[in-house]
């Protein structure tokens, strides 16, 4: 984040509970820098979408301030914002042409109407859906129908465009090629965009920085990278990218984050870094992530022997699963060249990782 | 209250005034005229007030007698004593000419009353006609109820069957429930498997078929009961197909029977049961009863064990719908049925429109109601999940 | 041979529910003087009595006048309450609920006889405008679902949007509530229409000779002077209910096509 420019968007101690008792949003500090892309992750009420839907002025925050360029906004109504939406459910006028949805916010502002066509017209071609003017929505295709929506937040310049799960209604391929135009969109509009999404991987791809959420709080703030490869606490270990999860037991503790763990179900004590100091003996648990973990001749140092319980064929790689019961499990990422086509489960293999991709976290709750 | 319940209530408040003050009030007055005794406290004023202190036995004191001569001679309001005397006839045939008499003869009385009054109408020496003034001197009373279930209530406050010529009242309600019952189970038996082919039809072909189903609905009732009326008649065409297919030799009574009661109100009624039926079967569709069919069910268990319990609410809602709309008709039975046929509700408007009798006609229509509430109750009970899947 | 049973069943209920509204049609053009059929001949005559009858035009006025009149307030009104309620979930919400459908529950026999002791004692038991305020009351609980369904499956997001884009609450409400939700007001107002033009009892109870609508006017002929004119007062009913039967669907499935492409 640029420290010269003031962030567009800052949330100060925000709560929002609908009851008064439990807080969907709680203690929520969070600042948007102008122009970045910044997705909210996180899963089924996390309170990321409610923290859209406080943005956007449709919830007002029961504690806190939210400010944009330096001037709160809470007393503002939606339609003052000039902040662009786009829904999950498109929310196109079905009762209007696309060209006239798309004039709609053109129209609140007063703007003459030859002039409402030629922006209409250029926000069309940056969607590629010139010829689509005269359609009505629901003569639409689901991709087309949300490029609509994309075209009719941007058409009036807002100062922010929020969106809220804008893909999940589409299918895996079209939300994949629909990643890449927003993220496209984006560049070319220099444009702030607030994304909510309980897609890890549309995060990742997407975004300059991710915020994950859960139980209200945001857990973890940060560029793909790091989210992805130093995650802070076991829940963002699991929920960014696949993980797995073993059971130990702190053997020995040294000077630096490299300590050493026995693994209970696998009979061997392996090298692994903790971000935290731990005490000998403390149960603990091994995150590490499936293409981290190599198969090594045997007799490496430091390696380890387990039994292959399955091997599963995912086209282009092999997954090799490791270990009986679902709670601690161990799967690797092979490809082909890496190991003899003639193993099968129940063959014993060695297998070896980098300390550092091994993190420790507490066992038990989410929390570290 | 928060600003958004404010403008909820300032929405609904006009509607709400309306059938408050239109509607809810009215019903409330009815239940109010049920029991509503005015007649004799208007028209015999002092003698109601003296009749207080007597105690029923034997003959009251002088000073009713009084009462009663001066409410005779003093009487300004003809029409309230001619009310007052149908009241009492009401309730005891021959009052009325008993107290026509009284009235004639009040002027040339002379004290003390008590003498000279059963003189001249012998009928007033007997404690009878004292005591039916004095219970009716009540400005309430329960007789209008007690009648409607052919009941009454002698001056002591006894319960008692009223004599066997005036009890037509129980039979009425069960005639109007063994109606409404039979019509009902006439349109399960006729709406269902209508119901069925019909979300069984493909769009196109549903649309048609439920146009036969549209139509009539929309057409009015009067309507459909009128052409029913022309076709029952003796000279009417259903009589003459049958004459001209050599079925019958000569015409059939069937207008101003039952069986034309039936028939009518079957056809008025079956749309309101095929419509919510097949609202439900459209929404259960078939998959619950293929996968009976491919776990080994023959077709008549898929039918009973699967596919009528899910559409069951359906058919409770569609005849409950159908029960309540022929247990309150008036139009159908009063055109095309006899005496015999008529249900609760012609009583209702016969003691309204021609006999005047707005206690008697409150009164039904005070039962009627209840039992409307009693099934309505007794339904949400035994099937609680009744209308469930029906669509508007 | 079930296979067939149900399909032929069904069918011929189907035929017994439409047919008898068709037998009526052939008599109104008979030549006759009585109410038989097969008919003598054709002729114009019944109807000839009918548009000529001082007594039946104004019937037919007088159902007009009551059943715009009924359409209107109970439009106005219901539309109204259907609002209320589904704006918020306010205190004794269901209670209110509960009190606007008790017109549909309540017999309509009971409600007539209440009707009239009542209105008698206001003075509006014989008024075209009693007749109007007993029927808005009955259709009105129909107008409240019918609207209601309406809002109910309205989509939020739609309103969102609008908002978002720059509109004032009113006129989002304007330019995208109001036609979204148009169709199950109009199909309210029709049912409106229909209940109060359709309506006989309440009318028995609550009109005086001079206010006599068509259907009680139809009555008055059956029980008392059996003219085929009847006949041909009812086919005119018959048109009018094909006719009012005819918008609504067209109105329905317009509804259904915006409802389709805003749930996507």
């Amino acid at each position: 984040m640029n420290q010269q420019t003031p962030p567009h968007v800052v949330f100060r101690d925000v709560d929002k509970s609908y009851d008064g008792k439990n807080r969907v949003v709680s203690g929520l500090n969070l600042e948007i820098a102008k122009n970045e892309f910044l997705t909210l992750l996180g899963p089924s009420g996390s309170g990321k979408t409610t923290t859209l839907m406080m943005l956007a002025g449709f919830e007002a925050p029961t504690a806190g301030s939210i400010t944009f360029e330096g001037r709160a906004i809470t007393d503002v109504p939606t339609y003052k914002r000039d902040f662009g939406m786009v829904f999950q459910n498109y929310a196109l006028f079905p009762h209007m042409t696309v060209a006239e949805n798309l004039a709609f916010p053109l129209r609140m502002r007063k703007i003459g109407k030859s002039e409402i066509s030629d922006r209409v017209k250029k926000t069309l071609d940056v969607v590629k859906l010139g010829d689509f003017a005269d359609r009505k929505p629901l003569q639409l295709s689901g991709g087309q129908a949300q490029r609509v929506a994309l075209a009719r937040s941007i058409v009036f310049d807002p100062k922010m465009v929020l969106m809220d799960e804008p893909l999940g209604a589409l299918d895996k391929q079209l939300r994949e090629h629909m990643q890449l135009e927003i993220k496209r969109l984006h560049h070319e509009l220099n444009i702030t965009m607030l994304y909510v999404t309980h897609d890890q991987t549309e995060a990742l791809t997407m975004s300059d920085r991710v915020a994950v959420f859960n139980d209200g709080k945001i857990q973890q703030i940060g560029t793909p990278q790091e989210m992805y490869g130093a995650p802070a606490n076991k829940f963002v270990a699991s929920f960014m990218g696949e993980n797995n999860s073993l059971n130990g037991k702190v053997t020995k503790t040294g000077s630096g984050n490299e300590i050493s763990v026995y693994l209970e179900d696998f009979g061997a004590e392996v090298q692994v870094t903790s971000s935290r100091a731990r005490e000998v003996g403390q149960s603990v648990k091994v995150m590490v992530r499936p293409e981290d973990v190599h198969v090594a001749p045997n007799g490496t140092q430091g390696a380890f022997t387990a039994k292959i319980t399955d091997i599963v064929y995912y086209g282009d790689h092999l997954r090799l699963v490791f270990g009986a019961s679902a709670e601690s499990s161990l799967t690797i990422r092979v490809q082909h060249h890496e190991i003899s086509a003639a193993l099968e489960p129940g063959a014993e293999v060695t297998l070896k990782w980098q300390p550092e991709h091994a993190l420790v976290f507490k066992a038990g709750d989410v929390l570290d | 209250m928060s600003r958004k319940s404010r403008i909820s209530w300032l929405l609904v408040a006009p509607l709400l005034a309306l059938v408050l003050i239109g509607f809810i009030l009215p019903i409330g007055y009815t239940l109010f005229k049920s029991v509503k005794n005015p007649e004799v406290t208007a028209a015999l004023p002092r003698t109601a007030a003296a009749l207080e202190v007597w105690d029923g036995i034997d003959l009251p004191p002088e000073a009713v007698f009084q009462a009663f001569v001066q409410d005779l001679t003093e009487a300004e309001d003809r029409k309230a004593f001619g009310a007052m005397t149908r009241r009492l006839n009401f309730e005891q045939s021959g009052a009325r000419s008993t107290l026509m008499s009284a009235n004639r003869n009040a002027q040339n009385l002379s004290e003390p009353f008590t003498t000279s009054l059963p003189e001249a109408v012998s009928e007033f020496g007997e404690p009878e006609i004292w005591q039916l003034i004095k219970q009716h001197s009540n400005p309430y009373t329960a007789q209008y109820l007690l009648r409607a279930m052919d009941l009454k209530q002698d001056h002591q406050g006894n319960v008692s069957r009223v004599q066997e010529d005036q009890a037509i009242f129980v039979e009425l309600f069960w005639r109007t429930f063994e109606i409404s019952i039979f019509v009902t189970l006439l349109c399960i038996f006729l709406g269902y498997p209508t119901a069925y082919y019909i979300s069984t039809l493909s769009d196109r072909g549903a649309s048609y078929a439920m146009l036969f189903v549209l139509i009539p609905f929309w057409t009015s009732i009067l309507v459909r009961t009128t052409a029913w009326f022309i076709l029952l008649q003796r000279e009417g065409p259903i009589n003459a197909a049958l004459m001209g297919a050599g079925l019958i030799d000569e015409p059939m009574t069937m207008i101003f029977t039952r069986f034309a009661v039936y028939i009518a109100m079957v056809h008025v009624l079956l749309p309101f049961f095929v419509l919510p039926v097949h609202s439900v079967m459209k929404r259960q569709g078939m998959e619950y009863v293929k996968a009976a069919a491919s776990l080994g069910a023959p077709p008549w268990k898929q039918f009973l064990t699967v596919y009528l319990p899910l559409t069951m609410p359906g058919v409770a809602a569609g005849a409950v719908i159908v029960f309540m709309l022929s247990v309150g008709f008036y139009v159908t039975p009063a055109l095309v049925g006899g005496l015999q046929d008529q249900m609760v509700s012609y009583y209702i408007a016969f003691f309204a429109n021609q006999t005047i009798n707005l206690g008697m006609a409150s009164s039904l229509a005070v039962l009627l109601l209840i039992f409307t509430a009693v099934i309505i109750v007794i339904t949400k009970i035994l099937l609680p999940n009744t209308g469930r899947g029906i669509r508007a | 041979m079930m296979r067939f049973a149900v399909p032929a069943f069904a069918i011929l209920v189907l035929v017994f529910m439409i047919s008898p509204i068709f037998v009526i049609f052939p008599l109104s053009f008979s030549s006759g003087s009585v109410l038989t059929l097969p008919v003598p001949g054709y002729s114009l005559q019944w109807y000839e009595d009918f548009f000529f009858s001082e007594r039946w035009l104004s019937a037919t006025k007088n159902s007009f006048i009551v059943g715009f009149a009924t359409m209107f307030l109970a439009g106005i009104l219901g539309t109204m309450a259907a609002f209320g309620i589904n704006y918020s979930d306010f205190r004794g919400k269901k209670l209110i609920l509960a009190a606007l459908s008790l017109p549909m529950i309540v017999p309509l026999i009971v409600t007539a006889t209440s009707m009239f002791l009542a209105f008698s004692i206001v003075g509006i038991a014989n008024s075209l405008s009693g007749l109007v305020i007993a029927h808005t009351i009955i259709a009105a609980p129909y107008v409240v679902i019918t609207v209601l369904a309406s809002l109910q499956t309205f989509d939020m997001n739609l309103l969102r949007a609008a908002l978002s884009l720059g509109a004032h609450p009113i006129t989002a409400f304007r330019e995208v509530v109001m036609p979204m939700i148009m169709p199950g007001v109009i199909a309210g107002a029709i049912f409106a229409f229909a209940t109060s033009f359709d309506e006989l009892v309440i009318a028995i109870f609550i009109t005086g000779p001079g206010q006599f609508t068509l259907p009680r006017q139809m009555f008055a002929g059956l029980r008392e002077f059996l003219s085929p004119t009847i006949s041909a007062a009812a086919v005119i009913m018959v048109l009018l209910s094909f006719v009012l039967l005819f918008f609504t669907e067209l109105v329905r499935q317009r509804g259904e096509r915006l409802k389709a492409s805003s749930n996507e």
